[in-house]
């Protein structure tokens, strides 16, 4: 297969696109908060990724390079746009934080991913590569031009305003 | 629950998820990738190059074709050879008072004028009195004989002097691919005693036209760059134009001359696509159009009634009362390959062969025509859209005449698409204005 797509063979292309497709874009939704923008890293993300096959050597397995190309063209993508940003910045109220992971464990990924997308763009960011990517605060910090610091602090109040916002969601799922 | 927990958590939730990706979406990275975008490019590059070689070909054939430098030459020096010519002139009147043609036609067209008898009748009256005058006088001065014209209006003037090869200016408005295109420089009548000089010329061209139509791709053959499309469709034509002559102080039978005509042509036809590459396909078709001219107004000083000058089989001149034709064409096309820029400027050019069944007015001159067609334009396809083209038809009727019209087209676009153009569509419609410069 890749020998095809290095060919430029198009059903190689294709077959490649059918197994990773679906996994990228779900990590290219929870960088962003709208399906446009997460179809337009999607789109950019993958044009990256047959241009640049030859460089692939295999270190890795691929759906992790693929990933990782992923995630950059997410977080270009949030540079090149931050200016048009609407800064948020969101007084967390710690207190009343679930203590119970029985929550997340009743809600599926779909609602999850619903749910991080909601969290600011900083947060977001921080989370989506800390906690689902693996990255740690200083890459996270080269990667996103922040201080160290700011990415543990960014980390720490995502989590909590994630927990409220999951717990609610919770709520009002129970509720109903 | 503790930071590490929560991450594990959340972590195994999300490995798994998957998303829809976006429809269509590997088609459009595909189109993304370089290697499309080379492939494009040749694409892209092959209409371009027939644009430009159709183009530079079209524009050398025509200044080949013509004899403009020659008329113009001519022209320089008809202050120093009419008089010789003239002088010439007198001296056949004096030995032959009939032969002086202009005279000769000019009263019995106004006597036949005032007759009333049809324009068929008249060529044929006029052409049997003049034919074998007209035919000494050529063979006398070597002037080349002109094939069997286009009975659609034509003004096609010859003229010759004593010591120059004749000059073939043809003025003609063929409706082919809705224009109007005209050769007109300059208009030279026999034996350079009426000269219209290039400068005294001034034309307009409008050609206003509907098209409508209905595009449909069968679903078992529809797939990608093989979709066969079939495009029924039926279009309402109008063309006019006027043109206004200021006469040399040399023409003695008129100071100032006014042409104009204007026809409808009612077309309907089926055509066949078939796309065979990316940004390149073939089609063919066939058509029937029903075309009414109504050609009028030439005046000249001396008549007063409104009249065409027209050209029959001898070569001789004639003014005719105001024509109508009824043309019934049945057509087939073509070949065309085109190019599209992004989505909204597109470069087509088209390569092709025509060939018409023609039956001319009143039915009774039926007339089989080939036709050699190149045509190149550019235009943008904003809806509604501005466009600008360039085109050139090369003609060849077979057994009759090589022409070659070329014309710079400018026109506004207005029309409702549903889909690509080179892809499959269900419908089309639009209307378009066209104002022709040449």
């Amino acid at each position: 297969m890749l020998k095809g797509c290095l060919k430029g063979e198009s059903k190689a292309q294709e077959l490649l696109y059918n197994m990773f497709s679906a996994k990228m874009m779900a990590v290219c939704r929870r960088y962003v908060r709208t399906d446009f923008e997460a179809e337009d890293i999607f789109h950019d993300a993958f044009v990256k990724v047959f241009s640049n096959l030859a460089q692939f050597k295999g270190e890795v397995p691929l759906e992790a390079w693929i990933r990782r190309i992923v995630v950059n063209t997410a977080i270009t993508h949030f540079h090149k746009f931050k200016k048009d940003r609407e800064q948020i910045d969101i007084e967390v109220v710690y207190d009343d934080a679930p203590q119970t992971n029985e929550l997340i464990e009743n809600l599926d990924a779909e609602e999850i991913i619903h749910v991080v997308k909601t969290l600011p763009d900083g947060y977001r960011q921080v989370f989506n590569m800390y906690v689902i990517e693996g990255y740690n605060h200083q890459e996270i910090g080269n990667l996103l031009g922040i201080a160290e610091g700011t990415s543990k602090s960014q980390l720490h109040k995502a989590r909590e305003l994630l927990k409220i916002k999951l717990n609610h969601l919770f709520a009002m799922t129970d509720a109903k | 629950m503790q930071n590490e927990e929560f991450d594990d958590l959340i972590r195994r939730k999300m490995q798994g998820s998957q998303s829809t990706p976006p429809p269509l979406g590997f088609e459009r990275i595909r189109a993304s990738l370089p290697e499309s975008r080379r492939r494009f490019a040749f694409w892209f590059w092959v209409p371009a190059l027939l644009f430009f070689v159709s183009a530079g070909g079209g524009v050398w054939l025509f200044q080949t074709s013509n004899q403009l430098p020659e008329a113009r030459s001519f022209y320089r020096e008809s202050g120093s050879q009419q008089a010789s010519i003239q002088a010439e002139a007198q001296e056949r009147n004096k030995t032959e008072p009939e032969i002086n043609v202009a005279n000769k036609q000019t009263l019995k067209e106004a006597a036949i004028l005032s007759k009333n008898i049809s324009a068929d009748e008249f060529i044929s009256e006029s052409s049997a009195v003049a034919a074998s005058e007209a035919s000494a006088l050529r063979n006398k001065q070597g002037v080349k004989t002109l094939g069997p014209i286009n009975s659609n209006p034509v003004v096609a003037l010859s003229s010759s002097n004593s010591t120059r090869q004749a000059n073939k200016i043809q003025f003609e408005t063929p409706f082919v691919k809705n224009v109007l295109t005209e050769e007109v420089d300059f208009i030279l009548l026999k034996e350079g005693s009426v000269i219209f000089p290039p400068h005294h010329f001034a034309s307009v061209n409008a050609t206003l036209l509907d098209t409508a139509g209905m595009t449909w791709a069968h679903p078992s053959v529809e797939k990608g760059s093989y979709s066969i499309q079939f495009e029924p469709f039926a279009s309402v034509k109008w063309a006019s134009k006027n043109i206004s002559i200021q006469s040399a102080e040399q023409m003695d039978v008129a100071k100032q001359s006014r042409f104009s005509s204007s026809r409808f042509q009612y077309e309907a036809g089926l055509n066949v696509h078939k796309n065979i590459a990316p940004f390149m396909r073939i089609f063919g078709g066939v058509s029937v159009s029903y075309l009414q001219d109504e050609t009028s107004v030439v005046q000249y000083s001396t008549i007063s009634q409104p009249c065409n000058l027209y050209q029959s089989e001898d070569g001789n001149m004639h003014l005719l009362p105001k024509v109508e034709a009824h043309n019934l064409n049945i057509r087939y096309r073509s070949l065309m390959v085109g190019g599209q820029l992004g989505s909204t400027v597109q470069l087509t050019s088209k390569l092709g062969v025509w060939g018409n069944f023609r039956l001319h007015r009143q039915w009774k001159d039926a007339e089989v025509q080939k036709e050699g067609y190149v045509n190149a334009s550019l235009h943008t396809r904003w809806l509604p859209s501005a466009a600008i083209g360039l085109s050139q038809t090369l003609i060849v009727r077979d057994g009759y005449r090589f022409s070659l019209d070329p014309f710079v087209e400018l026109y506004a676009k207005g029309a409702i698409r549903v889909g690509d153009m080179y892809q499959s569509k269900p419908m089309f419609f639009g209307v378009r204005a066209s104002v022709l410069l040449n």
